[in-house]
């Protein structure tokens, strides 16, 4: 019984960014209909610099199952905060998926391309139900890393998008970033020198930074913007969290625990009830997505590993189709 | 860039004894007491085994860990199915172990995780049984003739002078099957009990089922008595756990939620508070197993991730200096 090997490239190969945009609304109309079940995510900690192991680490364990796929898989991936100072990649992570109907192991593929395209793709989904503008929209964007290129293109895929405003703390960074991204996608990028240049006149606003700062203040951000703060840490300050008119997230679990609400959720400002509703309750038409042009909204799409299962899944179907990649028998 | 070694289960199986998975297994508990282990609580997936939806009487469960001793990180995922895979004659336990460099994070191996799921499964026994059992010779009685019996006791046999094994099993052939594979490898003699009363007449008593029947009764273990209730249910009567002079355990997050324990626990009639101590405490010298011949020990060694990847990393480093297994770069 072989199981399917697939590389990074390979994957790069197999699957478009519109393919994984349409698997990752699908599998978020799966979360709000209830055929996808995704246990809230499993963390080992290798150290934080501070206690603990010596290793400024962690890896997550995400299993999940996705029903209009029939596949359940895991993801388990981490960062590793010394890795760039090395020459090494940042991130490290691996999926397998399984057959649920007799467990046997379908495939082994690396899980960071994976990671990169899903994660672009959420936020273009919630966007398509949350944004103002659907038509011609300026979007501004922190952070100018490889995060912010899969951003840029799923929205670039989705809407027919009329600005990008890229801001990051190294502009350096942001003249690569258009000089690279523009042609690729095809839309005008323009660097600004202050976060709140780019957010002028913008209607979203997706953060992909390390950022502890808060930076994103609540006076930048107007009436009718959608902000999608994606960091790990703490990019909005706690005045925008707390005024905005909706926040809605991918998993309610994890997303108060984790990433932008944590602060104001542990401290007990923000309650689950504070939450308007999850990302897949308005993709599969449970709950209304944005209902005026003036709302201001606030929405986490931090991460499901139902996500990576999803678009791993398609991979591997495309990879068996095209005879892509090499079986390894591991029983 | 990282080349990520495959080995099947096959080769697992030729790169491993059951003598070196002992050791690492000891070695494994000993961290565990020390705390130089991090396993956290595993996260499990249901496919059907308890759950409605979806239909495939199976679950997975992602279990991650740091083994400090081996300085080896990673994860198995594992898990049992019954339905299409019982037909097709495929064996309940599916599982694959991946490993990583906790300095860098790259994947380091991904291999078979079901021989050494079985194998770690006995060795844990063997291991508790000798911080918990005085003597050297013993008799065994054993609930479930299956995989896991077998492997049980090939542990103890390891370690122990097996005077008689009285196996019970509610399918015979079960345990003829058995008494035919371990005449060689048990010293005294295999009695196939005629009924569940006769096989608990034994010093130690080891339960491989998936009984939810609680058939052991508190009257057949006598004092003295060690008695492992090792499958995913609770095994034997309520009063034998309440009356039981120590209760050890190898997790005790895990231990509350899942098999012998779960049913009093959930009713609050077990604590963490009536757990006298961890396996890992034992075997680091933390506190004691057993303090007098007359004491009944109830103890459940129900698995940890730990386990799979210090064994696991054992096998990987046999296959580096034999150059043994497949090589395949992922990323």
């Amino acid at each position: 019984m072989g199981t399917l090997l697939i590389t990074q490239k390979e994957i790069g190969e197999l699957v478009s960014m519109p393919e994984v945009i349409d698997a990752v609304e699908r599998t978020f109309r799966g979360m709000g209909e209830g055929t996808v079940i995704n246990p809230t995510k499993l963390h080992l900690d290798l150290g934080d610099g501070e206690s603990g192991l010596p290793y400024r680490a962690g890896m997550n364990s995400m299993p999940a199952y996705v029903g209009w796929l029939e596949t359940a898989g895991i993801k388990f991936i981490g960062g590793w905060e010394d890795n760039p100072g090395k020459g090494l990649p940042y991130i490290s992570g691996m999926m397998l998926l399984v057959d649920p109907r007799d467990g046997r192991f379908l495939s082994a593929m690396d899980g960071t391309l994976v990671t990169a395209l899903r994660t672009g793709a959420q936020t273009a989904v919630a966007l398509k139900y949350l944004i103002s503008e659907p038509e011609d929209p300026v979007i501004a964007l922190y952070g100018a890393g490889a995060q912010g290129r899969t951003q840029a293109e799923a929205i670039a895929s989705s809407f027919n998008v009329k600005e990008f405003r890229v801001f990051d703390i190294r502009q350096e960074a942001s003249n690569v970033f258009a000089e690279e991204m523009g042609p690729k996608i095809g839309v005008p990028i323009r660097v600004v020198d202050r976060p709140e240049e780019a957010v002028e006149g913008a209607h979203a606003v997706v953060s992909v930074t390390h950022a502890r700062d808060k930076f994103i203040r609540n006076e930048m951000i107007g009436e009718g913007v959608t902000v999608c703060p994606l960091g790990s840490f703490r990019e909005c300050a706690d005045e925008l969290i707390l005024s905005m008119d909706k926040i809605i997230v991918d998993h309610v679990g994890q997303t108060l625990h984790r990433g932008a609400l944590k602060e104001v959720s542990e401290s007990g400002r923000l309650k689950e009830e504070d939450l308007y509703g999850t990302i897949g309750e308005v993709v599969a038409g449970k709950k209304k997505g944005r209902e005026n042009p003036r709302e201001r909204i606030l929405c986490i799409p931090i991460g499901t590993g139902a996500m990576d299962v999803a678009v791993a899944a398609l991979a591997y179907r495309k990879a068996m189709e095209k005879g892509v990649g090499s079986e390894f028998s591991f029983i | 860039m990282f080349s990520t070694r495959l080995l099947s289960q096959e080769e697992v199986r030729e790169l491993i004894s059951m003598k070196d998975v002992i050791e690492a297994v000891e070695k494994t508990f000993r961290g565990m007491g020390e705390e130089t282990v991090v396993n956290p609580t595993k996260v499990g997936l249901d496919l059907g085994e308890t759950a409605s939806f979806p239909p495939y009487e199976g679950f997975m469960n992602a279990m991650p860990a740091y083994v400090g001793w081996l300085d080896s990180a990673g994860i198995k995922w594992a898990g049992g199915f019954l339905g299409e895979r019982k037909k097709k004659g495929l064996p309940y336990i599916t599982s694959l172990i991946l490993l990583i460099d906790p300095k860098i994070g790259n994947f380091r191996a991904v291999m078979d995780g079901a021989h050494i799921t079985n194998l770690r499964t006995g060795a844990q026994t063997a291991v508790a049984l000798k911080y918990l059992y005085p003597k050297k010779n013993l008799r065994l009685g054993l609930f479930g003739a299956g995989m896991q019996g077998h492997t049980q006791t090939m542990a103890i046999s390891e370690l122990f002078h097996i005077d008689e094994v009285r196996v019970f099993d509610i399918f015979p052939e079960a345990s003829r099957k058995y008494a035919e594979d371990m005449k060689d490898t048990v010293q005294g003699k295999i009695v196939i009990a005629n009924d569940p009363e006769e096989a608990a007449d034994a010093d130690v008593v080891v339960c491989v089922t998936q009984s939810k029947d609680k058939y052991v009764k508190n009257a057949w273990i006598k004092p003295g008595g060690i008695l492992f209730p090792m499958g995913s249910y609770q095994e034997c009567e309520d009063e034998f756990i309440l009356k039981a002079d120590r209760i050890i355990v190898d997790h005790v997050g895990q231990c509350l939620h899942r098999g012998a324990l779960k049913e009093l626990s959930e009713a609050g009639k077990i604590t963490e508070k009536n757990i006298h101590a961890t396996i890992g405490e034992v075997v680091a010298g933390k506190k004691k197993g057993r303090e007098s011949q007359s004491e009944r020990i109830l103890c459940i060694p129900i698995g940890t991730g730990a386990m799979d990847i210090a064994v696991a990393t054992v096998a990987l480093k046999r296959a580096d200096e034999k150059g043994m297994g497949g090589n395949y770069e992922f990323a």
